[in-house]
């Protein structure tokens, strides 16, 4: 189950491997211009993926709803004993919590996959891979935490 | 020359493609083919997939003894090849038949001749598939010896292959060509063991 940004990045990385920008450049190669198809091919496993990720909302919205109006009942049935109610209410609450944590990585997911879909089909191939690319890095960069810093150069490079 | 033992520090790397962020920008501003115009996702895709490893590989090096030149115009490249060392390496891009210096590119003759008659070390060229420079100096400057790779080559994989040998040299007990011979031969039967 698609939990985090995995299934656009599975989509975008197939994609960085078919225009051969998911590995280091060759010191005599000069990269193929991504074209049309490889575009299409893009676009496609977005698509796919929005329609997925459309559908794993709103089970996760059931869910939620499921939790809450189980906890509202078990709350009820247990009122007369304040210990079972009260860990009824705690376990509720951070089982809530887990939903909505999963629910914001969606709609994030959701927005970058509407933005994407929206705005690839009108770019030029050329274009669309460099927004793609540079979208994915920055994202790795993101997720690697700040830059490391340049190392103190060693003594003997000029 | 090149029948002595050699030490890392009778050696020096020269480096044409960008190993900084102001150099990537400066390459990038200048266009036309260069290295840093292979990577779409611009300076952190370079950092990502280059800078990262070039950082690991100098500070894997350094402590060896290598002198290291980066940012190498064709003039520093002839000044290092001025310095009377064993072995320079040049480590650059190869675009039809020019090599990549960070002021520009220069074609294989014009490099060919940057090389002072009186070298005498060994030329290695860490560049893919330079066969018409080496042609070059073989015909102009026979007492050159230069070592190349015919084929293409991932840098990442270029620079574990220079530090392996500079981590073997460090011994000095072998010349350049040993080194090399034994670096491959050991290669090969890591690669030949696996297979089976």
């Amino acid at each position: 189950m698609s939990t985090s940004l995995g299934g656009i990045y599975s989509v975008v990385d197939a994609y960085l491997e078919r225009i051969g920008q998911n590995r280091v450049q060759e010191l005599g190669e000069q990269r193929p211009e991504p074209s049309k198809e490889d575009q299409a091919f893009l676009i496609e496993g977005l698509r796919r993926t929005r329609r997925f990720n459309a559908n794993i909302i709103i089970v996760a919205i059931i869910i939620l709803c499921a939790i809450f109006l189980l906890g509202a009942f078990l709350v009820i049935y247990y009122r007369s004993a304040p210990q079972t109610m009260a860990m009824v209410f705690g376990g509720n609450f951070l089982s809530l919590l887990v939903i909505v944590a999963w629910l914001r990585r969606l709609w994030f997911e959701k927005s970058t996959l509407d933005l994407l879909t929206a705005l690839l089909p009108s770019l030029p191939a050329a274009d669309a891979a460099q927004v793609v690319t540079t979208w994915r890095f920055q994202s790795k960069s993101v997720r690697r935490g700040p830059a490391s810093p340049d190392p103190a150069t060693p003594a003997k490079v000029q | 020359m090149a029948e002595d033992n050699v030490t890392p520090d009778r050696c020096v790397i020269g480096v044409g493609i960008p190993t900084s962020k102001a150099a990537f920008e400066a390459a990038i501003a200048r266009g036309g083919r260069r290295f840093a115009d292979q990577f779409l996702g611009g300076w952190v895709q370079y950092r990502e997939q280059w800078i990262f490893r070039w950082w690991k590989f100098t500070a894997g090096i350094a402590p060896l003894g290598v002198e290291i030149v980066t940012d190498l115009t064709l003039a520093r490249f002839k000044s290092m090849l001025l310095k009377g060392r064993d072995v320079v390496v040049l480590l650059s891009h190869w675009d039809g038949d020019r090599v990549e210096f960070a002021d520009g590119f220069a074609g294989y003759s014009q490099v060919a001749q940057t090389i002072p008659p009186q070298f005498t070390g060994i030329l290695d060229l860490g560049v893919c598939h330079p066969d018409a420079l080496v042609c070059e100096i073989l015909r102009t400057r026979p007492g050159c010896l230069a070592r190349y790779i015919p084929e293409r080559v991932k840098p990442d994989l270029l620079l574990l292959f220079y530090q392996a040998l500079f981590v073997l040299l460090k011994e000095g007990t072998r010349t350049y060509a040993e080194a090399l011979k034994e670096l491959t031969l050991g290669l090969v039967g890591q690669d030949e063991r696996r297979v089976k």
